[in-house]
């Protein structure tokens, strides 16, 4: 895991946690400034699986399954929005 | 099921009961085209989505974790009659998956590995020494025979003839014909920058010369934009395995079973 690229990315510190387990998922992206992972290819739905699991642990939160739709993890400021409509802080 | 929003809200209601653990990769566009034949089944501590295609069931369970599922095995056998498929993607646990399977009443039925390569794929092969063509629509319902004999129906994802019909359109079907005969496929998405081999089959008394190299090579050049290439091969298929690394695919920890169980 590249923590430099981490370091530098200017966000909230929930954005850097989003970002450290997505390059967990994906070490060989690069998810910064992407607009669609999935349109990319960089995430499929089995990664969407693995996806809600650790954001549920990292954030102790349990994401409703109503919400488990692409649209809500296509880039990292949707999944912020989708943890802070779930209850994370 | 009516639409997608009820499979959602299915969720949601196994979800409020800590039922984390699945095997229900969610795809919209997949699962749109599942719903005259999907229903779902409320137990007291697992749920599970059952998936009807011509007798044959696949069940998606929502479990609390891995280890309700010889439970949820048993009382699934006990109310649902017919074949019973259930498929799983795991990272580590294979032994136990199994272990607790075969205890339940069910066997494995395939156990594919996948195999990733990342970056930018040279160019191994220049000069192609076998027929290579895009396929038509005349070419499907051949393709689909020829999948068929080689692929199990029940455990290997045969694209339908709607599907053929896009992989064709998007130019993601290869063939191989000598003496006008079909004798060698390949199927390939591209999704972004990954590319997926979905099928590759070449005919046995053919497979000398290469015309399975040069399917996947006529493949990846196509896929020119991706950077990350992935494929699931069978554990045991060493032919496949070895050809996959020609091109510089490894094998990662990531394997997909599938069990059945006939009950009647």
């Amino acid at each position: 895991m590249n923590f430099a690229r981490i370091l530098d990315y200017k966000g909230t510190k929930m954005k850097e946690k989003i970002l450290e387990i997505l390059s967990d998922i994906r070490p060989e992206f690069d998810f910064n400034g992407v607009d669609d992972f999935f349109d990319e290819g960089m995430l499929d739905s089995f990664d969407m699986i693995t996806l809600v699991a650790q954001l549920d642990k990292a954030f102790d939160i349990h994401i409703d399954g109503l919400d488990i739709v692409a649209e809500n993890f296509k880039n990292i400021d949707a999944i912020e929005k989708l943890l802070i409509k779930n209850g994370a802080k | 099921m009516k639409n997608y929003a009820e499979v959602l809200a299915t969720i949601s209601k196994f979800r409020a009961k800590g039922l984390f653990f699945t095997n229900f990769y969610l795809n919209q566009k997949i699962v749109e085209n599942w719903l005259d034949k999907l229903c779902f089944y409320e137990f007291d501590d697992f749920g599970c989505f059952c998936r009807d295609e011509n007798g044959v069931k696949y069940l998606y369970f929502f479990l609390k974790d891995i280890n309700d599922l010889a439970k949820a095995l048993k009382k699934v056998r006990e109310k649902i009659d017919g074949i019973l498929v259930y498929e799983i993607i795991l990272n580590d646990n294979f032994d136990y998956i199994k272990k607790i399977s075969y205890e339940s009443g069910f066997s494995l039925r395939l156990e594919i590995n996948r195999m990733c390569f990342v970056g930018k794929q040279k160019t191994r092969i220049l000069e192609f020494q076998n027929n290579i063509e895009f396929a038509n629509f005349n070419d499907i319902s051949r393709i689909l025979e020829f999948l068929k004999s080689e692929f199990d129906v029940i455990s290997e994802r045969i694209p339908t003839k709607n599907e053929c019909e896009e992989y064709i359109k998007n130019r993601q079907i290869l063939i191989s014909k000598k003496d006008g005969a079909l004798v060698g496929c390949i199927i390939f998405s591209v999704i972004g920058k990954t590319m997926l081999l979905n099928h590759i089959i070449v005919k046995r008394e053919f497979r000398s010369l290469k015309i399975g190299q040069e399917l996947l090579q006529k493949a990846i050049n196509l896929a020119n934009e991706a950077n990350r290439f992935i494929l699931w091969v069978r554990s045991d298929n060493e032919p496949a395995i070895k050809l996959y690394e020609k091109f510089g695919y490894k094998m990662e920890n990531l394997k997909n079973f599938t069990f059945y169980s006939e009950f009647c």
